[in-house]
Order: C-alpha cells, then sequence, then structure tokens
C-alpha cells in the first residue's frame, strides 16, 4: 500500500478511507487470460517494470533525471560585475521620472519657449477642414468603448493604492491594462484616419514598432540619457518641415528664458552606474521611413501599485512631455546631422507628440533650432515649443455594476490627431 | 522664548562669535558642522570624478538603530541616499506592523565640503511622515534633493540658507535658516520642541534642552532657527483605543501602579551641565610601548651572564 498525503489529512471522511485505500492501492499487472492468447499467438511479452521505474514519493534519485536548464541566460545583475558598468555616473530621464519643477525645468533643459497654450495655426487648419460624417463619429465612441469596456484580453491589474492608508490592500481586480486601451484607441484612431486620406500621404507613412529609445547628451557637465518607449512610432519618408521661418525664429530671440534657482535642470533625474553609451532607434536610417513624424506616449507605470503618483501633477505631467519630445527631436536631428551635430541647426527639425493617459491627452509640437543649451545669454537663438492643456476624451465611462456608463464623448481629439496626421 | 542680547555683555574671547540679533524666536539645535574627520560614512559611497571637480558630495549618514524612534523597528537603508521611502519591518512581530512609507531623513544641516558661500535651498513639500511626530520637508539645491525636519511655520517655495561661518557681526536670521552652534539631529525632533541658547563661555555655548537641562556644545555646532513643526501634536484627542496601538502602546489598566517607576518618590535637583565634545578634543590614548626582544637574542644575552652569577 502506498504511502500517500492524501490518506494521512485528517479531514477525509471516514467513509472515504477505504476508497481512497482501493485507489492508491500498488497494482500489479494482472494474470488475464489475454495474455495467454498474445504468448499463444507468438508474441513476445515482457514485465514492464524492466523499462520504467516508478517514482517514490519517499525518494526521487535526481542524479538519473535530466537537467532543467533555462533555454534563455539569466540577465546580469547592476553590479561592478556587469559589462555595462561604468564608474562615471549618467543621469536617466526614464518613464518613472519627472521634472521637479513642472514647465519651468523642461524649458530651462531644452532652451525652450512657450509660444501659445494652443498648437500652431496651420495644424488648426487642417485639422477644421477634416470633416468626419455621422457614421465616423459613432465608429470613433466605439473605438473608445472597445478599448476601455469591451476587450476580451484581461489581465490582473496592479493595485491603485490610497497615499493617505499605505497599509490598505484591496483586492487586484482584473482588467484591461492602461497600456493597451491607449494603443487600440490611437491605432484605431489613426486607422479612421487613413481610410479618409489620399494615398499619396497614407503610403508614405508606416507605423513603428514599440521599441525603447535611447539618446544621449551632455548637460550641465553630466551626462544625461534619455530611455522611453512609445507606444506608436509613425515614421515617414522626409522629415517634418519648420512652422517657423527663420525670420520669425530671429522675432523670438528676445524673450526671455526660465530660471530655476536654485536647482540645475536636470534635478530629480534617476543616477545610474550601468547603462549603454550609444543611441538607440528600432528603425535604421537605410530604411524607406527613417524619420519620426509623430509618436505617442502613455503614462502607464508597469509593475507600480499606483498608476500615477501623487506628486505627479498637472505642471509636472507637462513637464514631461516637453523632454520627451526634445528627445525625440534630437534624435532626428542626429539622424540628419551626424553624431556631431553643428550648434545652431542649418534647418530645424519638428516632431509631434501626443501624451496620453487613457482619458486625458496632450499635444506638444516642438522646433528644434539650436543645440547650445548652455549658452544663457538672453539674445541667444532658442527652441520653440507648442503645447496644450489637458483635453477630456470623455468624461464618464465606466462598467457600473452591469451598466456600461458613457457620457461626454469629446470629438476635438480626433481632430488634432487628424490635424497632425496631414501635416508634411 | 529667546532671549540672546545677554551674549554681548558675557562673551570673552572676541574672536568668531556668533550673535543672533532675535529676540522672540525659539531655536531648535539640529546638526554637527561639516567637517571631513568628523563625518565618517558608515558605508562606503561612490563620488565621480564631475563632481569632486566641484565639490564633495553631501554624504549622508545612516542613523544606528535601537534607540528612540527605531526601536523595534528593522530598516533596510540602501546604499545611496534616495527619496524614496524605505521598507522597514516591526521586529518580534507577526506580519512585520504597520508599513508605514518610511523616509530617509537627513538630520544635518551642514554645507558640503569646497562649497564657498551659504547653502541655499527650497522648500518644495512639506510632508507627513507617520513614522515620527514632526513633518518633514523636501527640499532641494542643484541636482540634490532631500528630506530634512520642518519648522513650524515653513512653506512651500521658501528659501533657507545654512552658512558654515562664525562672523563678529549680528546676523538676522529667518526662520529656517541654520548657522553654526550646537550638535545635531539629536536634541529637538519632536513635534513642538525648541532650545533655547543661555550664554557663552569662551568657545562653547550653553544650550537649554527641549527637556530643560544645561548642555554646553562647541561653537562650531549648527542650530536651526525656528521650532520643530506640527505643534498641535499634543492636543490631538486620541479617540479610540486602536489609535494608542497605533501610536505603539500596548493596552493598560488606566489605574495609577506605584511600582512602575514612573513620577518617581524623590524630587531631585536636576543635573549639572553635560560637556558635549567633538572626535579631535577627546583624550587621545595613550600609546602601549612593548618591549619585544628577539628569542635567540635573549638566549645569548642571558647566557653571557650565566657564568658570572
Amino acid at each position: 500500500m502506498r504511502f500517500t498525503a492524501s490518506l494521512l489529512n485528517p479531514r477525509m471522511w471516514i467513509n472515504m478511507r477505504g476508497k481512497a485505500w482501493y485507489r492508491f492501492r500498488k497494482r500489479a499487472i494482472p494474470d488475464d487470460a489475454n495474455f495467454k492468447r498474445i504468448i499463444a499467438a507468438g508474441y513476445n511479452v515482457v514485465d514492464a517494470n524492466e523499462y520504467v521505474k516508478p517514482l517514490s514519493p519517499l525518494y526521487t534519485d535526481y542524479d538519473s533525471l535530466p537537467d532543467l536548464k533555462p533555454t534563455y541566460p539569466v540577465p546580469p545583475k547592476n553590479d561592478r560585475n556587469n559589462p555595462d558598468w561604468h564608474d562615471e555616473i549618467c543621469k536617466v530621464f526614464d518613464a518613472n521620472v519627472f521634472p521637479i519643477e513642472g514647465v519651468q525645468q523642461a524649458l530651462a533643459f531644452t532652451k525652450g519657449v512657450r509660444m501659445s497654450s494652443e498648437l500652431p495655426g496651420p495644424i488648426l487648419e487642417r485639422a477644421d477642414s477634416i470633416k468626419f460624417s455621422e457614421e465616423e463619429d459613432k465608429m470613433a465612441q466605439r473605438i473608445v468603448q472597445q478599448a476601455f469596456l469591451w476587450d476580451s484580453y484581461l489581465e490582473k491589474l496592479p493595485i491603485v493604492k490610497h497615499p493617505d492608508y499605505p497599509s490598505l490592500n484591496p483586492r487586484r481586480v482584473y482588467g484591461i491594462p492602461l497600456k493597451r486601451s491607449n494603443e487600440i484607441v490611437f491605432k484605431n484612431f489613426l486607422r479612421l484616419i487613413e481610410s479618409k486620406v489620399s494615398p499619396s500621404i497614407s503610403l508614405s507613412r508606416m507605423m513603428a514598432p514599440e521599441e525603447e529609445l535611447r539618446v544621449n547628451l551632455e548637460r550641465h557637465n553630466s551626462r544625461v540619457q534619455f530611455r522611453l518607449t512609445p507606444i506608436v512610432n509613425m515614421v515617414s519618408t522626409g522629415l517634418l518641415k519648420p512652422i517657423l521661418s527663420k525670420q520669425e525664429v530671429e522675432d523670438t530671440q528676445h524673450l526671455p528664458l526660465t530660471d530655476i534657482y536654485p536647482f540645475l535642470s536636470t534635478a530629480n533625474m534617476e543616477e545610474v552606474n550601468v547603462y549603454k553609451e550609444a543611441d538607440h532607434f528600432a528603425i535604421q536610417p537605410q530604411n524607406k521611413f527613417p524619420y519620426i513624424h509623430t509618436s505617442a506616449f502613455s503614462h502607464h507605470i508597469p509593475g507600480s501599485h499606483i498608476h500615477l503618483h501623487p506628486r505627479w501633477n498637472d505642471d509636472r505631467f507637462m513637464g514631461a512631455t516637453i523632454m520627451t519630445n526634445f528627445a525625440t527631436a534630437l534624435l532626428m536631428a542626429k539622424r540628419k546631422y551626424g553624431p556631431e551635430v553643428p550648434k545652431i541647426l542649418p534647418e530645424p527639425v519638428t516632431t509631434q507628440m501626443v501624451h496620453m493617459t487613457g482619458k486625458e491627452f496632450q499635444f506638444c509640437v516642438l522646433q528644434l533650432n539650436t543645440l547650445d543649451l548652455e549658452d544663457s545669454s538672453p539674445t541667444s537663438i532658442k527652441n520653440n515649443v507648442w503645447i496644450t492643456e489637458k483635453i477630456d476624451l470623455y468624461s464618464e465611462l465606466q462598467n457600473y455594476y452591469g451598466k456600461e456608463i458613457f457620457e461626454g464623448y469629446n470629438p476635438e481629439i480626433l481632430k488634432l490627431v487628424a490635424g497632425m496626421y496631414l501635416s508634411t | 522664548m529667546l532671549r540672546i542680547t545677554n551674549l554681548l555683555r558675557l562673551s570673552g574671547g572676541g574672536v568668531g562669535e556668533t550673535i543672533t540679533n532675535t529676540l522672540t524666536k525659539n531655536v531648535c539645535v539640529v546638526s554637527w558642522a561639516a567637517t571631513v574627520q568628523q563625518s565618517v560614512p558608515s558605508r562606503e559611497f561612490h563620488m565621480s570624478f564631475n563632481q569632486l571637480a566641484r565639490f564633495k558630495e553631501h554624504m549622508v549618514e545612516a542613523p544606528k538603530p535601537g534607540k528612540g524612534n527605531y526601536f523595534r523597528r528593522d530598516v533596510h537603508y540602501p546604499e545611496k541616499y534616495t527619496i524614496k521611502p524605505i521598507r522597514h519591518v516591526v521586529v518580534g512581530t507577526l506580519g512585520g506592523g504597520i508599513k508605514h512609507p518610511f523616509l530617509w531623513v537627513d538630520y544635518k544641516r551642514h554645507v558640503p565640503e569646497g562649497m564657498e558661500g551659504p547653502l541655499i535651498e527650497r522648500v518644495l513639500q512639506i510632508v507627513y511622515e507617520p513614522s515620527r511626530t514632526a513633518h518633514v520637508a523636501l527640499v532641494g539645491y542643484a541636482d540634490k534633493l532631500r528630506y530634512i525636519i520642518a519648522t513650524e511655520n515653513m512653506k512651500p517655495g521658501d528659501i533657507i540658507k545654512t552658512s558654515n561661518e562664525i562672523t563678529k557681526i549680528a546676523v538676522r536670521a529667518n526662520e529656517g535658516d541654520a548657522y553654526p552652534l550646537g550638535k545635531g539631529g539629536y536634541f529637538a525632533r519632536a513635534a513642538g520642541t525648541c532650545c533655547k541658547i543661555l550664554r557663552k563661555i569662551g568657545q562653547r555655548v550653553v544650550v537649554l534642552n527641549a527637556k530643560k537641562r544645561e548642555i554646553s556644545l562647541p561653537q562650531n555646532c549648527m542650530a536651526v532657527v525656528g521650532r520643530v513643526s506640527n505643534v498641535s501634536w499634543d492636543t490631538v484627542h486620541i479617540g479610540s483605543p486602536n489609535n494608542l496601538r497605533r501610536m505603539g502602546y500596548r493596552p493598560r489598566s488606566g489605574l495609577w501602579h506605584r511600582k512602575t517607576g514612573y513620577h518617581g518618590r524623590k524630587l531631585r535637583r536636576p543635573p549639572p551641565c553635560e560637556e558635549y565634545v567633538t572626535k579631535d578634543q577627546l583624550p587621545k590614548p595613550v600609546p602601549r610601548i612593548k618591549l619585544t626582544m628577539d628569542p635567540d637574542v635573549t638566549h645569548t644575552y642571558f647566557k653571557q651572564f650565566r657564568g658570572t652569577y
């Protein structure tokens, strides 16, 4: 009789004991009449125990078992033994990092000047020129509902903790992760717009894969690295044309630079010894579509208990969008002019950006005129930034005890995305 | 209330006196002055070449466990100073106790080495920290952010100054600033406490403790002007027995027990002034001289005289 834990279970009923005994008994091969028939027919019958050893629960011979090595190697730790260890510290701007002084710090870092609280005129004109019919408006609303309510992909979501009660751990809920819903909204909006646009424009664009960007820079005598993962990178054959002409850029020279004394513009960045020195972008320069047109970033922090830390306020969120847009513009400048970019660019580089938190959208356009960021003289050339406030996509969207509530859909966002899509 | 005008009359040696001209301000004594010899870090810190070129990194020591607020708490301090909350566990319980986000507070208000002139910082936020009675202020300058104990009237946007100089001329001190005098992060950290400067004798200053005991300190120590924050902590109504458990008190009967050791029977006069001394001023241990000789030498040495005795 085999020695099993189920029989020693004290919770088992007395009536079941006999049945369990019968179930877990040691069974031998029965001497049936069938074996005699097989032998009579001329086949060789052999005892199975010679070929198969039954595993005993008391003892396992680990030496005879095969080696279960992982098929992938274990990643190295962030120690001195790491091949990417450097003694010199590098400051990293990540999805977890926010500028502590908000917009002021981002403008001081990028040597930028905020032009207006709306997108530039040409983009708004193109946004008004596109008109969506009623059916297309309904499709847009269905896209939003699909992303947040109807999608069949479910995952155990991280806990949303109340900052005042840190020891309270509510039950983890199954739902659609925020990153996925942001992807669905933006990609399907682009597909809607593509159907209305002529093929000459739509065939010059491509959606790039989701991979980490890395850009390096020197600021305040220390190395700064941007590490960002967009949801969607729309890539095109040619760079965007600058929004302001040279004369208009010179007119903005007199505008004042921001001062955040006693802080430096690299405050609150993570300091790291393990980093790779080279820039990285998924698409190679030999590709047909080498230049970034617009990029969409979603504000989700994987593996964290709170999606939005309480220190992320609107001001700091806006600063983070400016910094990410600057990173994409820097990448494109390095792609066009090589690794050593001239201090004043002969032709300015512009990039567009969308920053999403699911409900709220923020649009940003940056024109990079100079990379001479250390020069803080009042009459130097500056970079131009157009950034909007947070715009809500809806006012209420949730599954409330089986009822779907969807109110306050804002069609302005689809228009602005279309306006950005059409810019050349 | 503080009155420091007496210092002008009693002061002896003229070189290097700080005299504050504030009549109605309290002082909370907060940190040692910084010299590299004194601030010995408990763990090895990494200093980069770029930062050495400017000035040495502002090292923050991890405090030692087992006393005061750290009673029964096992805190896992990382290697480097961080703003992020640290995990801590109450030792000797099942489950580890209530897990507050424990913040690593820098108790030392000193100027980093190599920096000329006063250190100017800005207050960003006042943070409620449940593992201490006082409030904590997030403060920063240049690249560095840190937490310090907040004074009573600190608010976000204030500018704070810490200076290392001992000047002859009086200094008009604003609340929250730190000037030399006092031992640090040690005497007044609890909510609403403050110390009082009494008199000056040569190169030492006598200060009245938060517990009303006199202590004499070297003049290089740093003091912060103001009273520690959260003054009305004493007056908060407890509300329920659960709240007392959260504060750390075990259940009790409420009656007065004679033999517990509290509220002693005898009234004693307060002890005399306690002197605190820096490591330089400690008596150096007398080096021991050991007379050693090689065993071969002793053999020959005594063998020479064996016959003569």
